[in-house]
């Protein structure tokens, strides 16, 4: 099977954390999964301002209409913490959508009672507090703790400099302790951090389990593939995810001009 | 790996569901899975909807998670709605323990907006209920509808008998209507039995088209990831708060008053 794994960063200026989710995911697959780590150009320059998390959006719709529109892909697993087009891929895709952040709240909730995140900067704890919310799970969140990347690209560093790996381990271990203070009993990082405590062989601080969430949610892209072929059903098109018409599709096509759907 | 489904049913009495169970797991697993089904030989197995039977199942459920232990499974799964034991089995169990209840709410909540859950009878509506509560997940919760199956054994006649097959169909799809009418997206079939049936005669979706999840199925790939998980990471269920074993300091003494074989990862201070 072949699974497109989207990450929000840029390909051009975030290679080595691109490369390290890559290695990460390819560790773990079973024989015969294929799995491609894919980012955007310009990526994850500023995304705790929504503006700027738009523009990202875009090309996350733009490749998972592409994909729709030539297939070669099982699934579409969205790698990128703020669930960019979760809804709308699930909408009109008739692969496996799966979101990063929703299958590290459910499966953080089958691992112990409550979960904490850790997230990068503090702007964006209400951003990841609305998404836990809207999955229901407000009753199963201990806390969501942020660490020191206002420069939300620099995270890229960890990947590159042992030093700032060295420094955001020791981060994210507070971070975690604090999260277990609060009543967590499971946590994990929304973004690139989790990546590099993984990379490092890290999964657990005090007991606590760290979630190895790129892993994960590749792991869980095999079982929604084989669930997919073994059920035929992916996603409910009752009705927050139902599909438009092929008319309508063809009608706003051409209305817009968006060259995926034509 | 190894994995142990454990039914609450008494297999013997239920000779249709343990084959199909048997093929929906076979169908499902990936090489190299190996499970062993098991049901209740001690007591009961065909009244779990009453609570205190439900209790006496459960004595038994605990036996069998000490003999996965003891013979090296990799995760043990309940296969029942009710989940009984479930939080007890993991504060048990280093392995993954794994539920047909919570596993099928978790992903009919990335399926759709809300779910809804098909119960066999009324009296167990309650019961399902509060296990949605337990999840924190009354808010994507539409609702719970009721078949009219009093009697547990009259399931088992819709594995071979073609009336039987379709009054339990009609029933259901009466359910699944007034579930879709409550705003469900996903129905789950509440129960192992009924959720075979249903994986048995490939029903996948109810006739206005709602998807009817296949816990079994779901319950075991889950159960595969999370032990490809632990695998990987070394862990899985936390073992702080909710979960966690009696301390190393208190083992000898618990032992004592409990009995030599509990909480066989907890070793001894002596």
């Amino acid at each position: 099977m072949k699974i497109w794994f989207q990450l929000l960063s840029s390909e051009k200026k975030m290679g080595s954390f691109i490369s390290a989710v890559q290695a990460l995911v390819d560790r773990a697959v079973d024989p015969g999964t294929q799995i491609e780590v894919r980012g955007t150009s310009e990526g994850v320059l500023g995304d705790q301002y929504r503006l700027f998390f738009q523009y990202d959006l875009k090309e996350v719709i733009k490749n998972g209409l592409q994909i729709r529109k030539h297939g070669g892909y099982d699934a579409f697993a969205i790698a990128n913490s703020l669930d960019p087009a979760v809804v709308d891929m699930r909408e009109m895709l008739d692969i496996p959508v799966l979101s990063f952040m929703e299958n590290s709240c459910f499966t953080a909730c089958t691992m112990g009672e409550r979960f904490g995140v850790i997230t990068p900067n503090r702007k964006m704890v209400p951003r990841y507090r609305e998404i836990i919310l809207s999955y229901g799970l407000r009753d199963r969140l201990a806390t969501i703790e942020p660490i020191g990347f206002d420069d939300v690209r620099a995270q890229e560093d960890a990947f590159v400099h042992e030093h700032i790996a060295a420094k955001v381990e020791e981060d994210m271990i507070a971070a975690t302790r604090r999260a277990a203070e609060k009543g967590a009993e499971v946590v994990f990082a929304a973004g690139p951090p989790g990546a590099l405590m993984a990379q490092r062989g890290i999964f657990e601080v005090d007991g606590i389990p760290i979630l190895d969430t790129y892993t994960l949610l590749a792991k869980a892209a095999e079982m929604r593939v084989r669930m997919h072929q073994l059920t035929g059903v992916s996603v409910s098109r009752a009705c927050l995810y139902q599909a438009p018409s092929e008319e309508l599709v063809r009608k706003v096509a051409s209305a817009y001009n968006i060259e995926e759907l034509l | 790996m190894k994995i142990w489904y454990q039914s609450m049913t008494n297999f013997p009495q239920w000779p249709g569901y343990e084959r199909v169970l048997s093929e929906v797991l076979d169908r499902a697993k990936e090489p190299g899975t190996e499970i062993e089904m098991h049901g209740m030989t001690k007591v009961g197995g065909i009244g779990d909807q009453f609570r205190y039977l439900e209790f006496c199942e459960t004595v038994e459920l605990f036996d069998n998670l000490h003999q996965a232990i003891d013979r090296g499974f990799d995760a043990f799964l309940i296969g029942n709605i009710g989940e009984p034991g479930l939080r007890a089995a993991r504060e048990i169990a280093q392995f993954p323990v794994l539920g047909l209840c919570e596993s099928a709410v978790h992903m009919s909540c990335i399926m759709g907006g809300a779910f809804s859950f098909v119960t066999i009878n009324d009296k167990y509506t309650p019961r399902i209920v509060e296990n949605v509560n337990s999840y924190g997940l009354q808010s994507r919760f539409a609702g719970a509808h009721k078949m009219n199956v009093t009697r547990l054994l009259d399931l088992e006649n819709g594995f071979e008998d073609p009336q039987a097959k379709a009054r339990i169909m009609a029933d259901f799809e009466a359910a699944a209507v007034a579930s879709e009418a409550a705003g469900s997206e996903v129905i789950i079939a509440a129960g192992g039995v009924v959720s075979a049936l249903l994986s048995h005669w490939g029903v996948h979706q109810t006739k206005v088209g709602i998807p009817v999840l296949d816990g079994i199925t779901n319950l075991l790939k889950m159960g595969e990831m999370a032990v490809k998980i632990r695998e990987l990471t070394g862990g899985f269920t936390s073992k702080k708060r909710i979960y966690a074993p009696p301390p190393q300091a208190q083992i000898d003494e618990l032992r004592k008053a409990y009995g030599n074989y509990i909480y066989p990862s907890v070793k001894s201070p002596r």
